[in-house]
């Protein structure tokens, strides 16, 4: 019976996949484009996931991490003239440098202070990107951002993008997976779960902390690097306040430490700003509404929805 | 020499007294019992021995190093290890991954090779896996292996705080009351438990409300009360201190005649 549940489970991922990479070939445009954007959240989301689900620290910085990773390479590339692959390394560190630089020591706090202190992060961030004219353009943001070329072939279609997108969501899934599972994932959660038991065990708490917030600038930066990319026009407000509420609630809704649930959350609140284009200024109540009962009825995530299904069977038996 | 050595420790909280001048040696290989009414600063005295509290004044020499300076994960690196008594399990984790965070002993310098999958990584991990399982075998959880640690029966949470101290390879394990909240029959299995941790040569120092519980196991105990230590010596012997009779059984009746039993 589990073996059959399983393989059926197994069908249902494999066909899903196969679906997900034949999307360019059948779906609309704009489907793809839609697409595009939640493989390239899931970045940053998972990223929030190892601070917010592992670690117990609720961050309102993701937005400006993720902005520091795209205005990194949109300068790069388009003041420097930088090839766009040979930025990601750096979009990367800069997000980490800064992010560990600016919250370093305020990861360390109780939680209430870092949330805090990562709106202080967040407002901080996006006033050097609106007001430093000559380095970032200020409020007129940063052009013609060069598409990324692979072997000559460029990426400048949805559909030619979407493969680089779908790559990178799918290595961030499993580095992120194997972070979960490493020792620093155990020494995460168990700090989250009672920080002096965990100094109790030898865990340096707060090393484990900073670590953490570094991991999901990292994701953010990588984020943020694709989306410039994609996007190649970037203007300050896309990395405001709104957009770490965003990140911040797409990583809570799909479930409490599951990775999973943070892209299937990705998916359908990103879906849903899109899709509730039609209810013009009715949208953000709406998407309320989505929130709202969503939480309602699945305070521990969606995917609990999956695995109450799935596990019915078995409590029966007992 | 003492295996930890404690001379002229005192800790106030905002003026108010906590800890007064404590004196304490600890031998290697031996069972000492801390005993004192409620808020007479055996938990405080753990905590500062454990590096939760930094003294104000006074020193503490664990084999020969000063400690009293360092930081909790520190202190349990140079091999003090102490269980609390108000559980404080992972309880989102389970009965395993309690155990196996203590026998990784902190190790973090290749948290990228887990990640890699490097070879190193994986053996430290086999590795603590094994210890952790020796622990939880040696406790009685060896069955409860994947539960969560919060889904635990009351007694079985009290002997994962001491499976996951033990898996730390302490070579002192500070006890904080132990066997609160534990049932008669419970209660003499930690006995057994705790005498046989013991027989296999760790130095252990047990606080202890229970004085029947100290005296049957420890051979030598003190006698702290409003911070001070009032009585320091044969466990037997301490318990009828008039001192101390006056300080713990002052108020209660017939606690002294169940001591002997």
């Amino acid at each position: 019976m589990t073996a059959f549940r399983i393989s059926q489970r197994g069908w249902i991922v494999v066909a899903a996949l196969a679906a997900l990479v034949a999307l360019p070939g059948y779906a609309p445009q704009y489907l793809v484009h839609v697409a595009n954007f939640i493989l390239i959240y899931t970045l940053p989301v998972i990223g929030l996931g190892f601070l917010t689900g592992f670690t117990g620290r609720v961050s309102l910085a993701q937005g400006a991490l993720f902005g520091v990773g795209a205005y990194t390479t949109a300068l790069l590339t388009t003041k420097l003239g930088w090839a766009p692959l040979a930025t990601l390394v750096p979009s990367v560190l800069m997000t980490v440098v800064l992010a560990v630089a600016l919250g370093g020591a305020a990861v360390r706090l109780a939680g209430l202070y870092f949330v805090m202190a990562t709106i202080g992060i967040q407002q901080i961030v996006w006033l050097v990107l609106m007001n430093w004219i000559e380095l970032t353009n200020g409020p007129q943001g940063v052009r013609s951002i060069p598409a990324i070329g692979l072997g000559g072939y460029e990426l400048e279609t949805p559909q030619r993008f979407f493969f680089l997108a779908l790559a990178a969501a799918g290595i961030s899934y499993f580095l992120a997976k194997r972070v979960i599972g490493s020792r620093l994932g155990l020494y995460l959660r168990a700090l989250s779960d009672d920080q002096l038991a965990a100094s109790s065990v030898a865990v340096e708490v707060g090393r484990a902390k900073v670590t953490a917030l570094a991991l999901s600038a990292a994701w953010a930066g990588a984020g943020g690097f694709l989306y410039a990319h994609y996007v190649r026009y970037i203007h300050p407000d896309m990395f405001g306040l709104e957009a770490s509420v965003l990140y911040l609630v797409m990583s809570m809704f799909g479930g409490y430490r599951s990775i999973a649930g943070m892209i299937v959350a990705t998916a359908i609140l990103e879906s849903a700003t899109e899709y509730l284009r039609p209810f013009g200024e009715f949208r953000m109540i709406a998407y309320g509404m989505i929130l709202l009962l969503g939480m309602m009825y699945f305070p521990k995530g969606i995917l609990t929805l999956v695995r109450r299904r799935a596990s019915a069977p078995a409590t029966e038996k007992s | 020499m003492a295996l930890l050595s404690a001379s002229g420790v005192s800790l106030a909280f905002a003026g108010v007294r906590a800890l007064a001048q404590i004196d304490l040696q600890i031998e290697e290989g031996e069972l000492l019992g801390i005993i004192g009414p409620n808020g007479s600063g055996k938990s405080t005295l753990f905590n500062v021995l454990s590096g939760i509290y930094r003294v104000d004044d006074g020193s503490i020499v664990f084999r020969g190093q000063r400690i009293e300076q360092l930081g909790v994960a520190q202190i349990v690196r140079c091999g003090i290890a102490r269980t609390f008594q108000n559980k404080r399990l992972f309880g989102t984790m389970t009965v395993l991954e309690n155990v196996v965070v203590a026998a990784l002993k902190g190790a973090q310098g290749s948290a990228l090779g887990d990640v890699l999958g490097l070879r190193s990584a994986a053996q430290a991990r086999d590795k603590a896996v094994a210890i952790a399982d020796r622990c939880l075998a040696l406790t009685g959880l060896t069955q409860s292996r994947e539960l969560l640690a919060r889904d635990l029966p009351y007694g079985a949470q009290n002997r994962l705080e001491l499976a996951r101290a033990l898996a730390l390879e302490p070579t002192l394990l500070l006890l904080d009351e132990p066997a609160a909240g534990l049932n008669p029959s419970e209660r003499a299995e930690l006995r057994e438990l705790i005498r046989r941790i013991h027989g296999e040569g760790l130095t252990i120092a047990l606080v202890e409300h229970d004085v029947r519980m100290v005296t049957g196991l420890c051979a030598r105990a003190i006698v702290l009360d409003h911070g001070e230590k009032i009585a320091d010596g044969a466990s037997a012997a301490v318990v009828r201190d008039p001192r101390v009779q006056a300080a713990y059984f002052g108020v209660v009746e017939g606690e002294e005649e169940a001591h002997g039993v």
